[in-house]
């Protein structure tokens, strides 16, 4: 692009002197523009200057003089007086106007037609012409300094103010010296003219339609980079060294949680042992509480067994004998006993000295004799029916003794527990 | 009025058809835009000076691009992509305020 600017500069500064030579090719389609310049020296009357003057400012070939005259007058001007170069100057000048009358009279059938027309055109189109002069855009030289203000907005009375100007058939130079006025003003005007130019009257060119190819890719590639960038993801479009950062980065994440992960997980294994491990504990310690509430009386217990009813109408019955049943029960391998309302427990007693006024453990029994015995109801029975047990023994003091197996025996008497008031469990003991 | 056009045609298809970007070329597509937004602001300028000549503007615009693009792909090889791609867009956003300078002289006179 640097050659595009560069380029630019170039052809701007060339631009600025081009304009009168890009108006050459143009003009030789009209002859009649020498013309112009002829008659102008007259008005002026400038003695050396002009003819000196026109040559530059006018190159357009077509009258003889005018070559001839620069090449023999400037070596003269540097060696000849003033004087001298003023009548020299001043016979130029004849000759150039004799020149420029006989062109003139030669040219005055083509003109006068042209003229016409020219007018017609001019009042048929007073719109279009404007816009149309800036088109060809060639200068013809000849600017005049009153008709430029007018030039950029009133191209009607500007153009006549040409028209004024010369006073032979130069009309046709009217559609031109708008835009030769415009030689002055090529900084800021034709930019913005050449813009509007290039954008309304919608014109298919290559130029056009290179631009519009190129444009499209851009628009293209902005599009899609714009809506890309616009998207959620933020790696999208990352180079590959943020990417390989990125990803690092993650690794340690992962690392570190993975490894706090390892460490929780251990932790959490411990803690359900040692959770399992309290829990069985605490069910074991049920379980002994539970049997050894059962062997002190102080819960509730229930199971298959047998009920003895012992009736003792005679009162007969001491206490040895229930306690010698009771001994034979427990050899038979019964676990929980309840005679009557007492709960029968390692320490009970039995004190039956007046018979038929039995005490057990403080409380008063009276018959019938009701003996609810967990155990195995197979053991049970027989050990009290065998021969000289408890049965025959209480047969013989005419006591009935009734013995009823059972598979749900409820023993609902209790204990109060005895919390020991000194004694404490020593470490290390109570564990089993 | 064309290239203005194609402009707005090259918006809405590249956001609407939303085309798959190859991804090893997905890093140099920004760059590849704002050099191809010098080449425009250049062409402009260039078409305000009356010396927009197609031929000069194809070749610019498609070497801009290609050089901005072959610039980042160096400067990934050598491990300073990133600096790089900085140093093209400052570059180019140079560039184009200069030549949006211009031509905003041309538009406005100021």
């Amino acid at each position: 692009m640097a050659d595009e600017t560069d380029e630019t500069r170039g052809r701007h500064a060339r631009h600025d002197e081009d304009p009168r030579e890009l108006g050459i090719p143009r003009p030789p389609e009209e002859p009649q523009r020498p013309q112009a310049p002829e008659p102008e020296p007259d008005p002026e009357s400038e003695p050396v200057s002009d003819p000196v003057s026109d040559p530059v400012s006018d190159p357009a070939p077509g009258i003889e003089p005018e070559p001839e005259a620069p090449s023999a007058r400037k070596p003269t001007i540097e060696t000849r007086r003033p004087v001298d170069l003023y009548h020299e100057g001043r016979h130029i000048r004849e000759r150039i106007r004799e020149q420029a009358a006989e062109v003139t009279s030669e040219i005055a059938p083509i003109t006068a037609p042209v003229r016409e027309s020219a007018h017609e055109i001019r009042h048929t189109l007073p719109a279009r012409e404007p816009r149309e002069t800036p088109e060809p855009g060639d200068p013809s030289g000849l600017p005049h300094a009153g008709a430029r203000a007018e030039a950029r907005d009133t191209p009607g009375p500007e153009s006549g103010s040409i028209e004024a100007a010369p006073p032979d058939g130069a009309d046709h130079d009217d559609p031109h010296p708008v835009a030769s006025h415009s030689v002055e003003s090529v900084d800021d005007q034709p930019g913005r003219r050449r813009l509007i130019e290039a954008f309304w009257p919608p014109r298919v060119s290559r130029a056009q339609l290179v631009g519009a190819v190129l444009l499209f890719a851009l628009g293209a590639g902005l599009a899609i980079q714009v809506r890309s960038n616009n998207e959620s993801d933020p790696l999208r479009g990352a180079r590959q060294e943020d990417l390989v950062r990125v990803l690092d980065e993650l690794n340690a994440r992962t690392r570190r949680l993975e490894d706090e992960k390892h460490r929780l997980e251990n932790s959490r294994t411990q803690l359900q042992s040692s959770n399992d491990r309290v829990q069985e504990a605490r069910q074991q310690n049920a379980a002994k509480a539970d049997a050894l509430g059962v062997l002190a009386g102080t819960v509730k217990a229930s199971g298959p067994g047998i009920t003895l009813t012992i009736t003792d109408p005679q009162r007969q019955v001491t206490g040895d004998v229930l306690l010698d049943t009771l001994q034979e029960l427990r050899a038979a391998g019964a676990e929980v006993i309840q005679i009557n309302d007492v709960r029968v427990v390692a320490g009970t007693w039995f004190n039956g000295t007046p018979p038929g006024d039995i005490v057990i453990d403080d409380v008063k029994v009276l018959p019938p004799y009701v003996f609810k015995v967990i155990g195995n109801p197979q053991d049970l029975q027989p050990a009290l029916n065998i021969p000289g047990g408890v049965v025959k023994t209480l047969e013989k003091k005419q006591a009935g003794a009734i013995v009823t197996p059972s598979q749900d025996v409820q023993i609902d008497a209790l204990r109060p527990a005895n919390k020991p008031g000194y004694a404490r469990s020593a470490p290390g003991a109570g564990n089993g | 009025m064309i290239a203005v056009l194609g402009l707005v045609l090259g918006v809405v298809v590249g956001y609407l058809a939303r085309p798959v970007i190859p991804h090893e070329l997905e890093p140099y597509l920004p760059i590849a835009v704002v050099a191809a937004l010098d080449a425009v602001f250049g062409g402009l300028r260039a078409l305000l000076d009356g010396i927009f000549d197609d031929k000069v503007f194809v070749v610019s615009f498609l070497s801009n691009v290609v050089v901005a693009a072959l610039i980042v792909f160096l400067g990934d090889k050598l491990g300073v992509g990133a600096q790089l791609s900085t140093g093209v867009v400052v570059v180019l956003g140079i560039r184009i305020f200069s030549n949006a300078a211009a031509i905003r002289r041309h538009v406005f006179r100021a």
